[in-house]
């Protein structure tokens, strides 16, 4: 573990898409420093950058340029193995659409990456998805396959795999988009609780305003640029 | 951790036949259909194969290994004499032989051809003349008996080694017995004495044809004059061949050598204990006989020139077999590959949540051609169970074949056999997972964003 | 002088008979003969219906395929279109008979329960096929027609050609050069269906036959080679033609077992 305060740290990072023959940039060089146990909102509109951003410092995409360490360790110069097994083991994701494998039950699909990271036996498993299923409320669900499951509950068990491996980013791009305003409170309540209760730094993206009143730090993104 | 791990894979993969019932059925059946095809055309290709190969080496005597002047196989019908093997080479091939390991028995053999007739009218015969010292071996051997149970069922009378040499008895085939109007053989007449037709064209000549078992040969002999004897037909075969029913006949060596006036023989035919030692066991003959008498050659039962029916079937079944296993091949190629690339640009989203917490390109390929392998597996499974039904069925209906050039027709009976079975269906799997892999590499090396948002589809 | 008067009566009437035999084919080549008299004329002077009563020959058939030689004696009997050939030697085949009834040929050998009916194509030694060795009916067994004149050996000889009548007679189509002289068969070339020659052969009449007072050419050496090797000869070498009564029994199949 990097005794760095900051778990990410992105500096003047550029990627551009192609449109056809034409580059369009969605990220005109950001810096960005993200200390741990952080719970920041990154805002804008839809188009202005924030998913790509979130990509970046998840490491399921590459910049065209720039540099970004996570948790001290350089990503841009990884090979897929090594930013997989790092993803693995200190990112979690959660994901607007829930992503859950639906033949799968909720205690499985939480044990997913747990399956494949060496640093936790076997015999923690049980406790570690039991744990993150109390703390997302879901415990008594743990049987149940995710078509039998809300929208709410869905996205807590999300987020109960997302938190299973104990990763010191999380890392939500537009958690709410897809459930009604009462239960998007209680996603952003459950991630300020978790927040709060285990320090997990959590990065996350929404175009919510009402939800953007709970968090206290905002990265603000427009046209690929962080706003003052 | 690595078994846990795949054993959680196998788990996922298994589970992931179920997203979509309809396609994998789909799939599947086509699978189990041409595999089924498959083990039918097979399995016809490994019977006709078993009873062509046990009919060729034991009951037309080619043997294992078959031993010959060189050039004997080209040039004998048109010199004899100069092509037969002499008392001394065959004496040469005795103590060659006596040496060898594997070596269940050898005979001499001789072929001949002339006119054979009945008193009133003659037909060509084509007659082999065969050791009666181990004829009752190699006639009623176990390989023979297993695969041409049906020879047997066709045989009258009885066996030319329950006869002196001095009898003149001979067997002659079902087609040329009706030719010649001989319906009874000697064991079903007794002792009747010749019966002379006087009239040739009498309305009763036919019947009279059928009153003894006498018949009378007439060939060139090897001194170059016309020769005759008589011969007592004790038992009627059937060769299974149009081509050889009408012709063929059978006689100890003695009688023939005595119609064709020669004490040599054309050939002699060894008999392997071990058939899958052959090679070894010719290469190890052929050095032994580059020494003894070089002037020899041993040839095996396959080369075309001994076996030419054998070979001509089985290269027809060959190319059948190989036509029906590429058609299987394409269909589960094609059938693979559409369900896997349908199935992995379906989750592909799923892909990017998987790539996304962790899971490297190929554990993400692991999972899916676990599915390909479990899909083409289950789809084997329940492709041999129907072939082996199938094949039940057809050998229970007793379907009479009439193939062209075989007499009588035959029934359809089909022979599973478990190593053709076991390499159809690696192969089958192999291809399974072959197309699986093609079809999900290129999607599980996509970029995990455009992934995780279903911009790849 | 009454002795010399009658030689010499006998010389006028022997030189006015052998006057008339040599005027005869010089007769004959001032018109055209129709083949099927060419052929009768032909067949005669190769055994076929010579003397009504029949006739007797021997014949010595000598084969030699290019390594092994044999040779076996057959004592012919002619009557009609029947005909029994009986080998005399070697001791080996001794007693061995060919009867030709018509067009069908019966071979016996002693000890046989019954004979055996066998095709006139068969070859019977060498080259030479069964329907060879017994008298020769051409004028039966084939349609011909003369198609040119050519010289064979310095002799003029109508070159005929023959097509068979029936499915069972010895040879499909022959080429056959009859001599004008004598009107006897000096050279032949035997074709298979497809118009291939596979055998040659020539003959020779240094044998005579009494037929009717009448000393007439009969066939003395047959030789027969084969067309692809010439190796392969069988020569067939006729004496003492004689005219002989065959009672009709020596012919029936019946009494070959005895």
């Amino acid at each position: 573990m990097n005794a760095s305060p900051a778990i990410i740290q992105l500096k003047d990072v550029k990627k551009s898409y192609k449109l056809g023959e034409t580059d369009v940039p969605a990220l005109k060089g950001i810096n960005i420093e993200l200390k741990r146990g952080e719970f920041t909102a990154v805002v804008g509109a839809s188009g202005s950058g924030k998913s790509t951003l979130l990509n970046i410092v998840g490491c399921i995409d590459d910049p065209d340029s720039g540099s970004v360490l996570v948790d001290g360790v350089e990503v841009t110069k990884l090979d897929d193995d090594s930013k997989s097994a790092l993803r693995n083991r200190k990112i979690g994701f959660i994901f607007q659409s829930f992503n859950l494998v639906p033949v799968l039950n909720v205690y499985e699909n939480v044990e997913l990456p747990l399956l494949i990271n060496p640093d936790i036996p076997r015999s923690e498993h049980q406790d570690r998805v039991s744990q993150a299923l109390k703390d997302v409320a879901i415990d008594h669900l743990a049987k149940n396959l995710p078509d039998q499951l809300s929208g709410g509950q869905r996205q807590r068990v999300a987020i109960a795999r997302a938190l299973a491996g104990s990763p010191a980013l999380v890392l939500a791009d537009e958690p709410t988009a897809n459930l009604d305003s009462v239960n998007s409170h209680r996603i952003i309540d459950l991630m300020l609780e978790l927040n709060a209760k285990r320090g997990v730094t959590f990065l996350f993206s929404t175009h919510d305003e009402k939800l953007m009143a709970r968090v206290s730090r905002h990265i603000q993104i427009a046209d690929g640029l962080i706003k003052a | 951790m690595s078994r846990l791990f795949d054993k959680n894979l196998a788990t996922l993969a298994w589970r992931n036949l179920r997203r979509n019932t309809r396609r994998n059925l789909a799939t599947g059946l086509a699978i189990a259909a041409g595999f089924t095809a498959f083990m039918l055309a097979a399995g016809y290709a490994y019977r006709v194969q078993r009873v062509l190969s046990s009919y060729t080496v034991y009951a037309l005597h080619v043997g294992h290994i078959g031993i010959y002047k060189k050039g004997a196989l080209e040039m004998f019908s048109i010199k004899p004499k100069d092509y037969a093997m002499s008392a001394d080479d065959q004496k040469i091939v005795d103590d060659v032989l006596k040496d060898m390991d594997n070596i269940e028995m050898s005979g001499r053999y001789l072929s001949g051809q002339g006119l054979i007739g009945n008193g009133c009218k003659t037909f060509p015969f084509m007659a082999s003349g065969v050791d009666l010292t181990i004829e009752d071996k190699v006639m009623n051997h176990r390989t023979l008996k297993r695969w041409n149970e049906h020879l047997y069922k066709h045989r009258t009378g009885q066996s030319l080694w329950e006869f002196p040499d001095s009898f003149g008895a001979v067997s002659i085939s079902a087609g040329l017995a009706q030719l010649l109007g001989k319906t009874k053989v000697h064991s079903e007449l007794g002792e009747a004495k010749p019966v002379m037709i006087t009239d040739c064209t009498a309305p009763d000549a036919r019947a009279l044809f059928g009153a003894d078992a006498n018949v009378q040969f007439a060939a060139g002999s090897w001194d170059g004059t016309l020769s005759a004897l008589d011969g007592e037909i004790v038992g009627r075969f059937t060769t299974g061949l149009q081509e050889t029913n009408n012709t063929a006949v059978t006689m100890s060596l003695a009688h023939l050598q005595k119609l064709l006036n020669t004490e040599s023989i054309g050939n002699m035919s060894v008999w392997l204990k071990e058939p899958l030692l052959l090679d070894l066991t010719i290469t190890n003959l052929r050095s032994k006989l580059q020494k003894a008498a070089p002037h020899l050659e041993a040839l095996p039962w396959r080369d075309e020139r001994l076996s030419p029916y054998y070979t001509g079937t089985m290269q027809f079944i060959f190319v059948m077999v190989s036509f029906i296993g590429c058609v299987l091949a394409v269909v589960i190629i094609l059938s693979i590959f559409n369900s896997a690339t349908m199935t992995v640009i379906e989750r592909s989203q799923e892909v990017g949540m998987f790539r996304s917490i962790g899971y490297n390109s190929k554990t993400m390929r692991k999972i899916f051609l676990m599915e390909g392998f479990f899909l083409t597996g289950i789809s084997l499974a329940c492709g041999i169970v129907l072939g082996l039904l199938a094949m039940f069925l057809v050998n229970r209906l007793h379907i009479t074949l009439e193939p062209p050039g075989v007499s009588g027709g035959i029934q359809l009976i089909l022979s599973p056999n478990a190593l053709i079975i076991l390499v159809g269906s690696a192969i089958v799997s192999l291809l399974g997972v072959g197309s699986t892999w093609i079809a999900v590499t290129s999607v599980v090396r996509q970029n995990i964003a455009k992934l995780v948002s279903g911009a790849h589809r | 002088m009454k002795l010399n008067a009658t030689f010499i009566s006998s010389f006028i009437l022997a030189c006015a008979i052998s006057t008339q035999l040599s005027a005869a084919p010089a007769q004959a080549q001032a018109s055209e003969p129709t083949p099927e008299d060419l052929l009768k004329d032909s067949d005669r002077a190769r055994g076929s219906a010579a003397v009504a009563d029949g006739i007797s020959w021997e014949v010595a058939v000598d084969s030699n395929d290019g390594s092994t030689k044999s040779s076996v004696t057959y004592d012919l009997k002619v009557k009609a279109n029947d005909a029994l050939a009986e080998a005399t030697a070697p001791a080996r085949n001794k007693g061995e008979m060919m009867l030709f009834n018509d067009r069908n040929i019966w071979f016996f050998k002693p000890g046989m329960k019954k004979p055996l009916a066998i095709s006139p194509r068969q070859k019977l030694m060498g080259q030479a096929a069964n329907g060879d060795i017994a008298s020769t009916n051409y004028a039966r067994d084939y349609e011909g027609k003369i198609v040119a004149t050519e010289k064979v050996d310095g002799q003029d000889a109508w070159k005929m050609e023959l097509k068979a009548k029936a499915k069972n007679v010895t040879y499909d189509q022959i080429r056959y050069w009859v001599s004008k002289k004598d009107k006897v068969g000096i050279k032949a070339e035997f074709l298979t269906v497809s118009g291939d020659i596979f055998k040659r052969a020539s003959f020779e009449y240094k044998n005579k036959i009494d037929v009717g007072g009448k000393q007439t050419p009969f066939v003395s050496k047959m030789t027969i080679i084969d067309a692809k090797n010439e190796k392969q000869t069988t020569t067939l070498n006729y004496k003492s033609p004689r005219p002989a009564k065959h009672a009709d029994a020596v012919f029936n199949v019946n009494n070959l077992v005895r």
